[in-house]
């Protein structure tokens, strides 16, 4: 059996009043979801969206590259990628075995803290995706092989090579320098060829075990479905699988803190030179996670008017995760310029925030610009279902959207400002320079690292 | 017993040297199978009970030409718009720096999907519930007034040949230029998109903006609007905003010719 949780009017009440129209229309979109545990630890969270005609299954796992033991980098990326192989009781690969159900979209990805598998297919075909679904996940442990291993650890080395030259290397860098040897983090960036080619069948099946299990899965469903008969398929077919090995313990680690302001120098075969800038911040959830948002968002269209003549992209945002964040500034330039102009652009406008207040209107521009785009996502199954799956803790382990919106109609101008003072310092943080150069090696080149206070 | 301390010892010390992290072992490395409780027979899909969808399209040709549908969402979180403008780059005698470059320009200065092939142009752009008229109203202003400011063509112009030039240098195995050559032959324009050895001659800003005009013929486009709109306003601030333009009817689609196909299988 399972247990519903009327979770709705706790979430308008965590939302306060009402702040904004789109938050509004959020909240009404979102007026029928709803929480159920089965019996083996499974969430099921049901957006059931009348009106269209199409559904998305979405399947999150709780456990990402941050689960992934001490040298065994790759792993929990190869274990996705292993759930998609054709199996001895339906011999076909997973995506065209949805493709066959009319799915539009199947996929998987693997994140820091989470793993997340989902499908968007016409509604008349839900029953027969979440039998789909239920086989890959009861069977995928005793159908594993040498073959399947060999196979998908090629196509994750690939994909490792066509990622972008900032995903191959920089992480590394960047991350050892953020995050000290043991924080889950540390290695959650990186996979390392040497690392993959020691997974065989007893380690990935091992990860599967102690990661794949009911209790640390969530499965949402949203689209166009009867909630009452759908629950009872869930429970008919996801609601069969059963632990065999105890799971992966849940990680935690301290915020991680810089003792001052480190600047690497990389040579690197790209087309342009590039600023990056890294301050360790505080997890997603966290009451200035929201604000660290906002501050993105005003921090980017300052730059970008700022640099209008010589900059070719500005990105600056707070790159959540669930127990530590990063607040990320990238401004690329032209190659040969440099990123000493950038960087001075961008403590000039880090000075601004610190010491002047955003005015009202301004906020509640940037506000209503970042709370609108978040919305626009909702529009979508996928984006609903994919959301709907998280677990971050700062929410208590069970995500609503309609209260993590409602977080940005609480951020005021004085704690913008305290925000900007108190996690970004120009003294303590990392500095990342990109030089262009063409022949520098594929992987790129370490020019130089040097704490500068 | 000695011999393999002394062996482990020298492999971690090997380990070691080469900056390798020692890996932790798996625990326990040898699991049950989970006994899971049988799953059902494999259901089929249900057939479906839609009726065949009737959008409810509202279509209306401007005077300008310009032919605009909307599909109304009313409560939609989000909206989206298209815009076709049919033309050809064939027999245009545009070199094809023109075509990267214009791409690169309007998928930056309007955070738009772009596309420019045989068919001709086509802009896909996702908006915001509140924003979706704005944004209609923003590439119906481009058909009557195309012009691209010069600073957004140069910084286009940078990325595309600064793009290019990386590429080169890495030797991407993507674009490799005997792919370009096998597929356009020796000598054409378009290979220039996919051979990276070629030279890329910056164009100045002004013939992007010509070639933006020439495709932004008013009676060629078609522009779709999908969202929480009302159909009326919506016709009223895309007529608005086209108002200026001379009358004239929608043209008739033209028959597409397909570029003979060069590549062969060797």
């Amino acid at each position: 059996m399972w247990l519903s949780i009327g979770a709705s009017a706790r979430a308008q009440d965590a939302a306060g009043p009402r702040a904004s129209p789109v938050l509004a229309r959020v909240e009404e979109s979102f007026a029928a979801l709803s929480w159920h545990r089965l019996d083996n630890g499974l969430e099921v969270v049901l957006d059931p969206r009348p009106s269209g005609t199409m559904v998305t299954v979405a399947i999150g796992i709780d456990v990402g590259r941050r689960d992934q033991p001490r040298g065994w980098t790759g792993l929990a990326h190869l274990a996705e990628h292993l759930m998609f192989r054709p199996r001895r009781r339906a011999p076909v690969h997973f995506v065209a075995r949805m493709e066959r159900l009319g799915a539009v979209v199947v996929n998987g990805i693997t994140m820091v803290d989470r793993t997340v598998f989902y499908e968007t297919v016409p509604s008349e075909s839900l029953a027969p995706v979440l039998w789909q679904e239920a086989e890959r996940f009861a069977h995928v442990v005793e159908d594993l092989d040498d073959y399947a291993i060999l196979t998908e650890r090629e196509i994750v080395l690939r994909e490792r090579e066509l990622r972008s030259i900032w995903h191959r290397i920089a992480p590394s860098l960047a991350f050892e320098a953020l995050y000290r040897d043991g924080h889950p983090y540390a290695d959650a960036h990186v996979e390392r060829p040497r690392d993959l080619a020691a997974v065989d069948v007893p380690a990935a099946r091992s990860f599967l075990q102690r990661a794949y299990v009911p209790e640390r899965t969530t499965v949402a469903i949203s689209g166009s479905f009867e909630p009452g008969p759908t629950l009872a398929l869930v429970e008919a077919t996801l609601g069969v699988l059963r632990p065999s090995a105890p799971p992966l313990p849940p990680p935690s680690a301290p915020l991680p803190t810089l003792a001052g302001e480190r600047r690497l120098l990389v040579d690197m075969p790209r087309a342009h030179d590039q600023l990056t800038v890294l301050w360790p911040t505080p997890p997603y959830g966290h009451d200035d996670d929201a604000a660290l948002d906002l501050v993105g968002h005003v921090l980017e269209q300052r730059l970008e008017a700022r640099l209008r003549a010589m900059g070719l992209s500005v990105d600056a945002r707070q790159e959540s995760a669930h127990l530590a964040s990063e607040f990320y500034v990238a401004i690329q330039v032209p190659r040969r310029v440099g990123t000493a102009v950038p960087l001075e652009a961008l403590d000039a406008e880090l000075v601004r925030l610190e010491t002047e207040l955003l005015a009202e209107t301004e906020l509640a521009a940037h506000r209503g610009a970042l709370v609108a785009s978040i919305a626009r996502a909702y529009d979508g199954t996928t984006a609903r279902a994919l959301g709907l799956v998280r677990r971050p803790p700062a929410f208590g382990g069970r995500y609503d959207p309609r209260a993590d919106l409602a977080r940005y109609d609480r951020i005021d101008p004085v704690r913008l400002r305290e925000v900007v003072r108190r996690w970004l310092p120009r003294t303590r943080r990392l500095v990342v320079s990109l030089n262009a150069d063409p022949r520098a090696p594929g992987e790129g080149r370490l020019v130089r690292s040097v704490q500068v206070r | 017993m000695m011999w393999r301390s002394l062996y482990a010892f020298a492999a971690s010390l090997l380990l070691l040297a080469c900056g390798a992290a020692p890996r932790a072992v798996l625990s326990p490395p040898v699991l049950p199978l989970a006994s899971h409780a049988p799953l059902p027979p494999e259901p089929q899909p249900a057939t479906s009970d839609h009726q065949a969808s009737t959008l409810e399209v509202a279509r209306v040709t401007l005077p300008c030409g310009l032919d605009l549908a909307v599909l109304p969402r009313p409560g939609a979180l989000a909206g989206a718009i298209a815009l076709r403008a049919e033309g050809s780059w064939q027999g245009d005698g545009s070199p094809i720096e023109d075509e990267l470059v214009l791409v690169e320009t309007l998928e930056r200065v309007l955070g738009a999907q772009v596309e420019l092939d045989e068919r001709g142009l086509f802009l896909g752009v996702l908006a915001t519930a509140d924003d979706t008229r704005t944004r209609a109203v923003q590439l119906a202003e481009l058909v009557a007034h195309p012009r691209l400011a010069s600073h957004d063509v140069a910084r286009a112009t940078s990325i595309v040949a600064e793009t290019r030039r990386a590429y080169h240098a890495r030797g991407d195995l993507l674009f490799p230029a005997r792919f370009a050559q096998r597929l356009y032959g020796p000598g054409s324009a378009r290979a220039l998109a996919l051979d990276t050895t070629r030279a890329f001659h910056e164009p100045p800003a002004l013939r992007i903006e010509q070639r933006l005009a020439r495709l932004m013929r008013p009676e060629r486009v078609t522009l779709v609007v999908v969202g929480p709109v009302d159909p009326a306003e919506v016709e009223r601030a895309v007529a608005e905003a086209t108002s200026a333009l001379p009358p004239q009817p929608h043209a008739a689609p033209r028959p597409l010719a397909s570029p003979e196909p060069r590549a062969h299988r060797p």
